[in-house]
């Protein structure tokens, strides 16, 4: 009868703008286990006001501290275009961000339009899936011109600040705990997962880092204050793919044993598993549509079909203009229809 | 138990495993999947239906509903498909556990079953799940498919909000119980309350049953019992098989009924009616008495004598149909009435022990009418092998009979005296009773499960745990009268009944709360508990009492395996202020002190009298800096949380004088006193505590939880080759994500079958014992465990703490193959120091004087003793000393310790005894009084101060810090035995024990090592094997691909030959028992005994796994009289080396035995 198997599972994801023009962002995403907060202004010479400037991740924060992925800082991405090195996030204020699906797993892009680097764009998409709380998944990606060069991501284990006898410490998917030293470590390329801890303070709360698979010239970490892991790429590397977790309240020598046996690779598979295009799946949506003409033949109340009708109209004019925004919240409407329609449905067998 | 390891992250990285899917979550399979793989005893109802299979999707819930799906499918023609939901009244449940198992989320698991209701089925069943529940889409596509003609049959809960659907009630439920007898059921409804069970109605093409009674799937659940559940739980799904069927519009009639009559059973058939019809009659326990096809072309009525019937209950089945199909069936039942009337067999007691002499009395309601025979025989269970059995005669007119079985020996807990009256060959009545036999000695290495053997669809559940965890007791609740507990021990699972809780939490203004397991008892006792739940206050200790007996009523019989008193008990140093906590205080204190004079020395105090101490807050405490009054509460709310444990448990003792007694998952407290008087004691891994609980309770059974937490079986092989295990818990036996070792389906869940079985069936098989039962080789080490060190370096941040250097130390130990022990203050005190050559010293702020001079007394021995920072600048009450007590032995007289801990870089370069010392380390913490490293010689012996803590130093030393560590060993002589090379040695644990005969070297190395090959080298040549393997040869050094991270191997200085065994008699009656002559085996082998039958199998009840010549009941292999009798092979291993001997055996039949 055509009440076939799309269904829909919502996340409660938000997005806050606080400011959206031209010469000021401030915008957030707030989801389930966290928030990823982008802050930037002009300045009166046409940059970026570095004081301004924020890009946060406040996840696996442990409680009343600013420990976790930083709140300030968690990534910056160093692009190659026209032959020169531009630090985007430092250097170019944020074009656009949105929710581009918000059913079954949270993802959000930002990006970045390089106007002046060949009028190439930086994407950055964040995805959260509720079966893996404790996960978020980045991929970095170049188009047109501009290629990536370097990618950091700082986090503060723990906290930022800490007693004199804490010491910082990492682990890696394959070889055993070290402590930083003031200098920057560089490890095996090969490596792909990572887990930032502390010894004598802060023992029980960590970060964790996993990479996804592509090729990289390095990878060095630094301990002095944030945990900084910073991977070059090889060259005409346009995507990257990153997972970022941590732990809370655990013992770090299990969390390292875990991870080394086979939780590094768990992760590394699911990230791998990601698709990351986001999911307006076109087929899925016309058979809700056809789900909602079914269900509306019963249905005695006009209003329904006019918002049916208007509902389809918008959508498929989002379509055509390609808002993927505006039809995730055609998409909201149409599923609260359909429920309703159910509902009245059940009620003729009360 | 949930909350052993409540690590999200850890989950999220654990899941996986095996089974990792390519999305990183583990597979689903056990909680979503219901297959026919696990197959029980069932009848045949109708396993080719006339008409084909019927199509069925089955919505059930996780615990039994979906089983009992499977159930049915057994007995009747079913193509089914199954959603399982998470339990009776939630479609999903959203937490960390679920999340990490694939088609766990409302959408994954909305997507299934939309995707399912989208195939086409006969019938939908929602068997245990309320329909509410369902997503709204699910429920309106139901609804419409029912509307459309799809059959629709609800179990318990019944309710569906939808009156609509039964506005059209129908009688076809009397068609539907014309073919069964209501009195055939479960829980026996009387005859007219059929639409109780079942009520039928239409809507639009639809039939929809209602079953408001079918609360375990389609049938009706009813406690266990051995001799009566079978047959009415069969009985029940015929039912649920013609409720299916009328459902899914098949043909249902009310066309015959068998008539019974009182020695004869009749049936006509119909010429024009189905062709063919079988007839089953069974008993009570679906003992088939007769099973025949007859076919309406041959004869028009089938009759069946039952004059020869023994009295009791039966069940006629009728399948109509065809020569190999079925149409319809049905289910009558009748009784034959025994000509004795009531027959009633009594025991003089409910409980035997072995060997222990049991009087039963048979008593006749009527007397006999004519000479006859009683047979009175001994059954255990669930197997019914026959034990004992005697015959007597009974001269007619009899009416009771006294008879006594000695020397009996049942091997199970539970057993069934059945007595038989005959008269020639005709059974003219029979009755029984049942006896518990508890099982009172702890085998080497015994294995418990959280939960037990649960109430529903129990005889599935015990065959699944039998086959897959075989012998492993149950922990829960013990139930109402120990209900559990007899429900468990019927199928010969024994029991650890979790007795309460000792929860001593502060309440606001610190008074003493007790927080147990109160079920059962009075509100108002409950709540009085909550203004002082102080053990000091009287009417507490009083209601503990109460909750004892109640929670022990029924236990005792049985005999559980231990008794727990709560699982992660606790207490909390921030109460002890109740009203009759500050009196108790007070006491304490004189108990502590001989007078005034003596505590204000120790303090360093002036009180004038104990009065005049109080009990000050913490926070007064702790902000007036008052240290020893401080420490002398944490003692205080040790004592009271080690005094409850010991009190409940001589409560316990009373009621059962041979319990075992303990708790598991609890904080310790002060272990030395807590698990003194207990016999068990199974708390959460803990480096340190574990070792000192290896040290204080050798002889106790010690476990650790596992289940959520490792890989393979590491957890268990960590605990077991460091020595502090000697038993396996495992959470749970349940249906749940990540650790439940039940599929919805009842089979083994997968991760378990593949990941772990393999590795504990090991275990199991003599390797846990042959650690458990070698002790560990004696290295001279010793590490002071300084419970008042502990407490002083909670109190103040100067004072160093013992775990910052003691467990660095244990870790290179364990890396470098040395053993040694975490001795107590106490066992200082006691003299221990004179087993060993060096002493460490972690921490050790606090020492009493006892304890120094016994320090000092070891060093003018000749004992290296070696100390971190400011040892014995405390007394043992925590009191400041004008210095350290050890000042003089180490050669720094004035060391006061009052200066804070400084990091700083840490240099050492020295020679001692010609032997060279260095070590450095980028920093440590360390005290700034004295140098970084001194050495002081007195009497035979060396005094070592290394001035910093192994922590800090250990993480950034230069080099290798065990080079140190050695160069340290090195003085008092002391060397590893073995060198592992070819792996990495982070996270190896090596062990060397000696049981003075053969060493046995055992190493666990981590994951990664998996397939290297580790090289080990020996001190000298030996014979080597592989534990439970065999030879691997003879040298002094030998290599071992590391299959898996476990190896366990026995070094001989000869060569061994299998072991040499001997039996009293070759050739035995079954009934009778064989004895093992083992005075040709080792007092130190190990051994494991298995018994094959005549068909060539292994007969795992038979196994015996013991230490030397075997005794008592290891020494004994018993046949019960109705074994199969044939020829028997007897296999006799030395788990040490794997060799082993075989030896045949031949039984006869019992022709005549009887038992005295």
């Amino acid at each position: 009868m055509g009440l076939a198997t799309p269904i829909f599972a919502q996340i409660n994801v938000v997005k806050e703008t606080r400011a959206d023009d031209a010469n000021q962002k401030n915008i957030e995403f707030l989801f389930p286990e966290g928030k990823v907060s982008y802050q930037g202004k002009i300045d009166e010479s046409g940059v970026i006001d570095k004081d301004s400037l924020l890009y946060g991740l406040t996840f696996q924060r442990p409680l009343q501290t600013n420990g976790g992925w930083s709140l300030w800082d968690f990534l910056k991405i160093t692009v190659r275009a026209e032959d020169e090195a531009l630090e985007v996030i430092d250097k170019c204020l944020l074009t656009n961000a949105d929710i581009l699906e918000d059913q079954q797993r949270v993802l959000v892009s930002f990006d970045w339009h390089l106007e002046k680097q060949g009028g190439g764009d930086l994407q950055v998409l964040l995805a959260w899936y509720p079966e893996q709380p404790d996960w978020v998944f980045v991929k970095v990606i170049c188009k047109g011109a501009a290629t990536l060069e370097q990618v950091n991501l700082a986090a503060f284990p723990g906290n930022t600040t800490g007693p004199e006898e804490r010491e910082r410490w990492f682990a890696t998917e394959k070889q055993p705990p070290s402590q930083f030293s003031d200098e920057t470590h560089e490890i095996d390329s090969e490596e792909s997962g990572m887990v930032f801890f502390n010894r004598f303070a802060q023992e029980n709360d960590g970060c964790l880092l996993v990479l996804g698979n592509f090729p990289r010239e390095s990878i060095k970490i630094n301990g002095s204050y944030a945990v900084t892991t910073s991977v070059r790429f090889a060259e005409g590397q346009t995507e990257a793919t990153f997972a970022l977790g941590g732990f809370k309240q655990s013992d770090p020598k299990e969390v390292i044993r875990v991870f080394q046996m086979e939780g590094a690779r768990n992760m590394l598979n699911y990230l791998n598993s990601i698709d990351w295009s986001p999911k307006v799946d076109r087929k899925k949506h016309q058979s809700l549509i056809n789900n909602i003409e079914e269900l509306i033949k019963g249905t005695s109340n006009p209003s329904d079909v006019e918002n049916f009708q208007k509902l389809k109209v918008a959508y498929a004019l989002n379509e055509k203009n390609g808002n993927s925004s505006g039809l995730l919240d055609n998409v909201r409407e149409l599923i609260g229809l359909k429920n309703s329609l159910i509902e009245a449905e059940l009620m003729k067998f009360r | 138990m949930k909350q052993l390891l409540s690590l999200t992250l850890v989950l999220n990285l654990m899941i996986g495993g095996a089974n990792l899917s390519v999305a990183g979550r583990l597979d689903g399979e056990s909680l979503h999947q219901v297959t026919r793989e696990f197959v029980t005893p069932h009848l045949d109802w109708g396993h080719s239906l006339v008409g084909g299979p019927i199509r069925v999707l089955f919505i059930a819930n996780r615990f039994a509903g979906a089983r009992a799906a499977v159930e049915l499918a057994q007995r009747l023609d079913l193509n089914f498909e199954a959603v399982v939901t998470a339990d009776i009244s939630n479609f999903v449940v959203d937490n960390i556990y679920e999340a990490s198992v694939e088609g766990t989320s409302k959408y994954e698991k909305t997507e299934e079953l939309l995707e399912k209701l989208s195939g086409k089925f006969d019938v939908i069943v929602i068997a245990n799940v309320n329909f509410s529940i369902l997503p709204a889409e699910a429920q309106y596509r139901i609804l419409k498919s029912v509307s459309e003609g799809t059959g629709l049959i609800l179990g318990f809960p019944s309710d569906l909000p939808f009156p609509k659907l039964l506005e059209n009630p129908t009688e076809d439920w009397r068609k539907i119980f014309a073919k069964v007898d209501i009195r055939t059921l479960p829980r026996q409804p009387q005859p007219g309350q059929e639409n109780a069970l079942l009520k039928t109605y239409v809507f639009g093409k639809g039939r929809i049953a209602i079953m408001p009674m079918a609360d375990v799937g389609l049938s009706t659940n009813e406690p266990y019992t051995p001799g009566k559940w079978k047959g009415r739980f069969e009985n029940s799904l015929a039912l649920a098989g013609r409720v299916v069927q009328w459902a899914a519009g098949r043909k249902i009639t009310a066309d015959f009924t068998p008539e019974i009559m009182a020695d004869k059973i009749r049936y006509a058939l119909d010429p024009n009616g189905p062709s063919a019809v079988r007839i089953r009659i069974r008993d009570a326990e679906n003992r088939e008495q007769v099973n025949q096809q007859v076919f309406a072309k041959d004869q028009a009525v089938f009759e069946f004598d039952t004059s020869e019937f023994p009295a009791g209950q039966y069940y006629i089945d009728v399948l109509q149909g065809s020569l190999d199909s079925v149409s319809e069936f049905g289910v009558f039942g009748f009784e034959k009435v025994s000509p004795v009337g009531v027959l009633r067999v009594t025991t003089d007691k409910g409980s035997y022990e072995s060997g222990e002499k049991l009087s039963a009395t048979v008593s006749l309601e009527k007397p006999l009418a004519e000479d006859a025979t009683i047979a009175i025989t001994i059954e255990d269970l669930p197997d019914r092998r026959i034990w004992a059995r005697q015959t007597l005669t009974l001269p007619k007119g009899t009416q009771e009979v006294k008879t006594q079985i000695t020397d009996l020996h049942v091997p199970t807990i539970a057993a069934r005296v059945v007595a038989e009256i005959q008269n020639g060959k005709k059974r003219i009545a029979s009755t029984e009773a049942l006896v518990y036999f508890p099982r009172r000695k702890l085998e080497i290495y015994p294995t418990m499960l959280w939960d037990n053997i649960p109430g529903s669809l129990s005889e599935m559940w015990a065959a699944h745990l039998r086959k897959n965890v075989p012998d492993a007791a149950g922990l829960t609740h013990p139930g109402e009268g120990g209900e559990h507990a007899h429900r468990s021990a019927l199928f010969n699972q024994r029991f650890i009944p979790y007795v309460t809780r000792i929860y001593l939490m502060a309440g606001e203004n610190g008074e003493t709360l007790s927080k147990g397991w109160w079920l059962g008892m009075p509100t108002d006792e409950v709540e009085a508990l909550s203004k002082d739940g102080s053990f000091h206050n009287p009417t507490a200790r009083d209601f503990w009492k109460k909750v004892i007996a109640h929670r022990t009523a029924g236990l005792p019989e049985v005999g559980p395996m231990v008794y727990s008193l709560g699982d992660e008990n606790n207490f909390s140093y921030e109460a002890g202020y109740s009203p009759s906590d500050g009196p108790a205080f007070t006491q304490f204190l004189k108990d502590n002190y001989p007078n005034i004079a003596s505590l204000n020395k120790a303090w360093g105090s002036s009180y004038q009298n104990f009065e005049e101490i109080g009990h000050p807050s913490l926070k007064e405490m702790r902000e007036k800096s008052l240290y020893p009054l401080w420490y002398a509460h944490r003692r205080f709310m040790e004592r009271q949380y080690a005094d409850v444990n010991h009190f409940l448990a001589d409560e316990i003792r009373k009621h059962d004088p041979l319990a075992l007694v303990g708790s598991e998952g609890s904080e310790p407290g002060n272990i030395e006193w807590t698990v003194k008087g207990l016999d068990f004691w199974g708390p959460y891994a803990d480096p340190v505590n574990d070792e000192v609980l290896r040290s204080v309770a050798p002889e106790k059974l010690r476990t650790i939880w596992w289940g959520y937490g490792g890989h393979l079986a590491y957890p268990l092989w960590q605990g077991l080759l460091r020595g502090v295990i000697n038993g396996n818990s495992w959470y749970t036996s349940m249906i749940e994500p990540i650790s439940g070792l039940t599929s919805v389906d009842f089979s083994l869940q997968e991760t378990y079958r593949t990941e772990r079985k393999p590795h504990v069936d090991a275990l199991n098989h003599g390797l846990a014992q042959l650690l458990v039962t070698t002790p560990l080789r004696s290295d001279g080490i010793a590490i002071l465990w300084s419970h008042a060190s502990y407490s002083a370096s909670i109190m103040d941040s100067r004072f160093l703490n013992p775990r910052d250097s003691a467990i660095p130390l244990m870790i290179s130990l364990y890396q470098l193959g040395l053993n040694f022990t975490a001795l107590t203050s106490l066992q200082v005190e006691k003299g221990a120091l004179a087993n060993y050559r060096i002493l460490w010293l972690p921490g050790a702020t606090a020492l009493s004087e006892t304890e120094s001079l016994a320090i000092e007394e070891f060093v003018k021995k000749g004992g290296i003793v070696v100390a971190d920072v400011l040892s014995g600048i405390l007394n043992e009450s925590c009191g400041p000393l004008p210095k350290s007590r050890l000042g003089t032995l180490f050669g720094t007289p004035d060391l006061k310790g009052q200066a804070p801990l400084e990091i700083k870089e840490v240099s050492v370069d020295q020679t001692i005894n010609g032997k060279k010392i260095v070590f450095n380390a980028k920093k440590a913490r360390q005290s700034p009084e004295g140098s970084i490293f001194s050495i002081n010689k007195s009497g035979k012996g060396l005094a070592i101060l290394l001035n910093f803590s192994l922590g800090m130093a250990w993480n950034n030393a230069e080099g290798n810090p065990e080079q140190f560590l050695l160069s340290l060993l090195e003085l008092a002589n002391i060397r590893p035995a073995i060198q592992v090379e070819g792996i990495e040695k982070n996270d190896l644990i090596i062990r060397v024990r000696d049981n003075g005969e053969n060493q046995v070297l055992g190493l666990l190395a981590a994951f990664s090592e998996i397939g290297k090959v580790a090289t080990i080298r020996l001190l000298r040549e030996a014979w080597v094997y592989e534990a439970n393997k065999g030879l691997i040869g003879f040298g002094k050094s030998f290599e071992s691909k590391l299959d898996v991270p476990f190896k366990i191997f026995s070094l001989f200085p000869t060569k061994q030959n299998p072991p040499l065994l001997s039996v009293s008699k070759k050739s035995l009656n079954l009934g009778e028992a064989v004895t093992l002559d083992g005075t040709g085996l080792s007092p130190r082998g190990l051994y494991r005994l298995e018994v094959y039958g005549p068909d060539g199998v292994l007969l795992p009840d038979f196994t015996k796994i013991f230490l030397g010549q075997p005794t008592g009941e290891d020494g004994v292999i018993r046949f019960a009289l109705n074994d199969a009798s044939g020829a028997y092979r007897l296999v006799l291993t030395d788990i040490r080396t794997g060799l082993s001997t075989t030896l045949p055996i031949t039984t006869n039949p019992a022709q005549h035995a009887e038992h005295p």
